[in-house]
């Protein structure tokens, strides 16, 4: 059959950066299921874009759908027929909505008796006719993050909101146009056709910026757009600006710091070029933090380290009258001269003297305002620090300075320096560095995948309570996380929490041996709202290692209890496990283990009795696990699970040879009852780090 | 280009494209999209095109005439364009045209920036106009106005003046802006931003201006009960800029500010759904 090409560029008005990446995966997805259902699978299909644009490209695809033909059930024969043998009315309806006369049915047998049936042959479509209903599916089926209504609509007539006003449309099948109209309320219908437009501002000699140009194939178009200053090629754009900023830290003499994504960058612009920009030293003396805040944040321009200086992306590739980097300076000097004003006048009030002024601040309606979330959090990160044997005063001073910085001018101006600008404040007025770094640092880390994390013990417990607080407070109150609704992001302070826990030991060195269940005990009296609570941070520490090991391993750990066990025990629990994972040793002994489980499951065994033993096989086992036992103790009480697991491991070919050769349910209930006791034993064991027989084995998953 | 010639220059230019050039209003209010050129118009299903500039008065924004770049009271230029013709942004463009910017020297972007107003009950989805990486507008596609959907929608393009003409004059005080030939923004302004900031900060009377803001509020129900939509309105805006100048005067205790914000958005909401009545009984 032929083939052709079918290439599709959607011209939008700016659409938001941070979709773009997103956008291209669910465009591939959508289009790459809607021609499998078409009957078109294993297409070649590319997806780009950038804000201004998304392209599809489908190098060969069959110029019609192949034949098709398909059985059509109609109603069950013994009402088809009536008591002379004559077609029911229920029959010939069936064949008339059909097309064909009752006498040409076909009767099939089915699981629920013999119905009536006919074969129906559909020609397969043509391509150029498919596509535009494809389009349409298409388009509305994005899952735009917000959608816009701009009071257009597709060919049936109803609404068509979309992420932003689509401009153009180029669909082409072949050398033929995919027909498509958009109409809009007030304008033009949007049109599909052979044209593109290029850069906004930007084109070749001769052309007007945003004149249009036709393009005949997908080449053709990168090709043209990149004549006209726009790069479609996604990684092709990041490398461009990364050149860019390269040689401009090569002139400067200095590296980006870390803060902004250039892929993110790559989004915001189609033909990328950099500026650089410096700014007066006196503004040296604010926290990098505040001015990498300002550069970052506020202007998606990348601080350069020790200098007083920035690289500022731009969509124009060069900037030749200098607009750019004078511009960018401007915006950048006035946004530090406002923090350095911020900055002075926050400093003329300590930090702990604004207590009061929390309470103007509100936490939640139903509890209240910050100054009385403090008055809650600081005796709770007092009594965690007591009982983790953290330092409490230092506790204490840090927790007392919490959320103080929420009434400072930086942080009504930058609050994402909120908890950051309390740190540097305290610092500045002279608290210890256990203190300042602990305010510093007590919002972090937040859910699962935040880098940030307490920069010191003292940090790691007022996280810790100022989340446990959150969750307990807005728990008592009836405010729980239900499907998709968490407006307040419990969820992910729970996580924050479990994290810290988690954690502290390989971020920190130290750990934090307190069992979630007894840190809740601390921050709600026993009832209702704990108990949800306590489902609550169990399902969220189920999904923190379920993020890490198979669901098996953590059914295997989970099996011996979950929070009444400090988090960083369950997590070396669950290392041992997945480190053993994969060795033939392991493997094989989890399936000896879902056997013993079997054997055991009614059965009441006693002690072992090494005298009784009649086989050669289970006196081995016994001697063996004897030999291992003052090891693998040892470990297991070192919370060495890893070594514990490996040395009781070497059991395996005794396990086997047991198996292989002993009878455990024999006839004499005396040698039964030993055997039993002695994989009794053996269990007790294993399953002192995790019950094995939960591990599905490889071939069985 | 000094201040007014920029007003000149732009109104010029958008009542050559065939709009409405209106005047601001007479009531304090905090942007130009309050004004009942926008606020109204966007309502129902009639097209509209104006132009105007609106005094914006922000009192928590003043300081006291100190600051180069945050002002008691700025320069709002808005277009309504209903519906939005579909080369609105390349109008845009051609207006910062008009004003002597060249785009082909310059970065112009268009980045994500929605806007909502609690207070008005609207919301738009739109973009920052960036003027390399100065942001010089607000532009924005009316999605919802007093709680109703909009159809058809409005295009909004609010120009920040001061914004705009410190860059084009290359000035980093605000001040030190021309206004006209020989005048400066200090001598036309400056007083207005020192006094209104100790106003609204030091000495507005807050049991008068709590009283006056329950009698707006009442006087707007009234009035909207006796089929005055425009009054109503008028008592609303009244409103929302005593509630500002309550919260810049830090009267307003957390828990109120909620409830003052709420009251605000139910008159405007209640404008609104009763300017709609009036629009359908008069098609």
């Amino acid at each position: 059959m032929k083939r052709s090409a079918f290439l599709w560029e959607i011209g939008c008005e700016e659409l938001p950066a941070r979709w773009l990446s997103g956008l291209r995966r669910q465009l591939e997805k959508k289009v790459r299921s809607e021609l499998e259902a078409l009957g078109f699978p294993e297409t070649e299909l590319v997806v780009d874009g950038t804000l201004r644009r998304l392209v599809v490209h489908v190098a060969k695809l069959d110029e019609a759908q192949a034949d098709r033909v398909e059985q059509i059930t109609g109603p069950p024969l013994k009402i088809a027929r009536d008591a002379d043998g004559a077609w029911t009315p229920a029959a010939i309806g069936f064949a008339r909505k059909n097309g064909v006369s009752a006498d040409s049915l076909a009767i099939v047998e089915t699981d629920k008796g013999a119905y009536l049936a006919l074969e129906k042959k559909t020609k397969g479509r043509k391509t150029i006719d498919l596509l535009p209903e494809l389009m349409a599916r298409v388009l509305r089926g994005l899952p735009f993050p917000k959608f816009m209504h701009w009071d257009a609509s597709l060919e049936d007539g109803k609404p068509f909101p979309f992420g932003r006003p689509i401009r153009w449309m180029v669909a082409l099948y072949g050398a033929q146009v995919v027909p498509f109209v958009i109409d809009v309320v007030g304008s033009k219908s949007v049109k599909s056709g052979r044209h593109s437009r290029g850069h906004r501002f930007l084109a070749p000699k001769g052309s007007r910026p945003g004149a249009r140009f036709s393009v005949t194939s997908y080449a053709e178009l990168k090709r043209e757009l990149k004549k006209h200053y726009v790069i479609l090629d996604t990684s092709e754009r990041r490398k461009r600006l990364e050149k860019a900023l390269a040689k401009l830290e090569t002139k400067a003499g200095s590296e980006r710091v870390l803060g902004l994504e250039a892929d993110l960058v790559a989004e915001l612009v189609e033909w990328p070029g950099a500026v650089l920009g410096t700014y007066p030293e006196e503004f040296l003396n604010l926290p990098e933090e505040v001015r990498h805040t300002v550069l970052v944040h506020h202007q998606h321009y990348f601080p350069l380290a020790q200098l007083p200086a920035f690289i500022a992306p731009t969509n124009m590739g060069t900037d030749p009258k200098g607009n750019m980097r004078k511009g960018a300076e401007r915006v950048v000097v006035a946004r530090l001269r406002d923090a350095l004003f911020f900055w002075d006048d926050d400093m003329k009030k300590p930090l702990s003297d604004r207590e009061p002024e929390l309470e103007g601040v509100l936490f939640h309606a139903k509890l209240g305002s910050y100054r009385e979330k403090k008055k809650r959090v600081v005796p709770l990160a007092a009594t965690i620090a007591v009982r983790t044997g953290s330092r409490e005063s230092l506790v204490r001073r840090a927790a007392s300075l919490l959320k103080n910085d929420l009434v400072t001018g930086m942080v009504g101006e930058f609050p994402e320096l909120q908890g950051i600008m309390g740190g540097l404040y305290a610092r500045a007025q002279g608290e210890p560095e256990s203190v300042w770094k602990a305010v510093y640092s007590h919002y972090d880390p937040v859910g699962l995948d935040d880098e940030r994390f307490p920069l010191n013990r003292e940090g790691a417990v007022v996280s810790i309570a100022d989340k446990l607080d959150t969750l307990a407070s807005m728990f008592s109150v009836g405010i729980v996380p239900t499907g998709s609704r968490d407006p307040f992001g419990l969820r992910r302070q729970a996580l924050g929490i479990l994290r810290v826990l988690l954690e502290s030991e390989s971020r920190l060195s130290f750990s934090i041996d307190i069992t979630p269940e007894e840190l809740l005990g601390m921050a709600l009296p026993p009832g209702e709202a704990l108990d949800k609570l306590a489902d609550f941070m169990a399902e969220r520490l189920r999904f923190v290692f379920s993020r890490r090991y198979r669901y098996d391993e953590v059914n295997a750990v989970f099996a011996l209890g979950a929070l009444d066990r400090p988090v960083s025990d369950v997590g070396r629990r669950l290392e041992a496990l997945a480190a053993l994972r994969g060795s033939g040793d392991f493997e094989a002994l989890s399936v000896a283990f879902k056997r013993v489980g079997n054997i055991l499951s009614d059965q009441e065994p006693g002690e072992v009795a090494p005298a009784d033993f009649v086989e050669a096989e289970e006196r081995e086992l016994y001697d063996a696990l004897e030999a291992v036992a003052p090891e693998a103790d040892a470990f297991l009480a070192a919370g060495r699970y890893e070594s514990a697991l490996r040395s009781l491991s070497t059991l395996r070919p005794h396990v086997d040879r047991f198996f292989d050769e002993v009878l455990v349910m024999a006839e004499d209930a005396s040698v039964r009852r030993n055997r039993l006791a002695l994989l009794e034993r053996l269990r007790s064991s294993f399953g002192r780090v995790a019950d094995l027989s939960e591990i599905v084995p490889a071939g069985d998953a | 280009m000094n201040f007014q010639k920029l007003i000149f220059t732009l109104t010029r230019f958008w009542s050559e494209r065939g709009v409405v050039i209106h005047q601001p209003y007479d009531t304090e209010m905090g942007a130009g999209t309050m004004h009942p050129e926008t606020f109204l118009r966007v309502l129902g299903p009639d097209p509209w095109r104006v132009a105007y500039v609106q005094p914006s008065r922000r009192p928590a924004d003043g300081r006291y005439g100190d600051n180069p770049n945050r002002l008691y009271k700025h320069h709002q230029l808005q277009v309504i364009l209903k519906p939005p013709p579909a080369d609105i942004q390349d109008q845009y463009l051609d207006s910062l045209k008009a004003c002597g910017i060249d785009p082909r020297e310059h970065d112009i972007r268009f980045e994500e920036d929605n806007w909502e107003s609690p207070t008005l009950g609207a919301w738009g989805i739109g973009w920052q106009v960036l003027l390399d990486g100065l942001e010089i507008s607000q532009f924005t596609y009316f999605q919802q106005a007093g709680g109703i959907e909009l159809s058809p929608i409005s295009g909004e393009i609010t120009y920040g003046l001061e914004r705009l003409d410190m860059y084009l004059q290359n000035v980093d005080d605000v001040y030190d802006l021309e206004w006209a030939e020989g005048v400066s923004y200090r001598e036309v302004r400056h007083r207005d931003e020192v006094e209104g900031s100790k106003f609204s900060f030091d000495e507005a009377n807050v049991e008068l201006t709590r009283a006056q803001f329950d009698q707006a509020k009442g006087e707007s129900e009234r009035l909207l009960a006796a089929g005055l939509v425009l009054p109503a309105y008028e008592q609303c805006l009244k409103c929302s800029h005593l509630f500002n100048t309550l919260d810049a005067r830090g009267a307003v205790s957390v828990n109120e500010r909620m409830a003052m914000i709420l009251q605000v958005r139910d008159l405007a909401c209640a404008v609104a759904s009763a300017h709609t009545a009036t629009l359908e009984e008069a098609s």
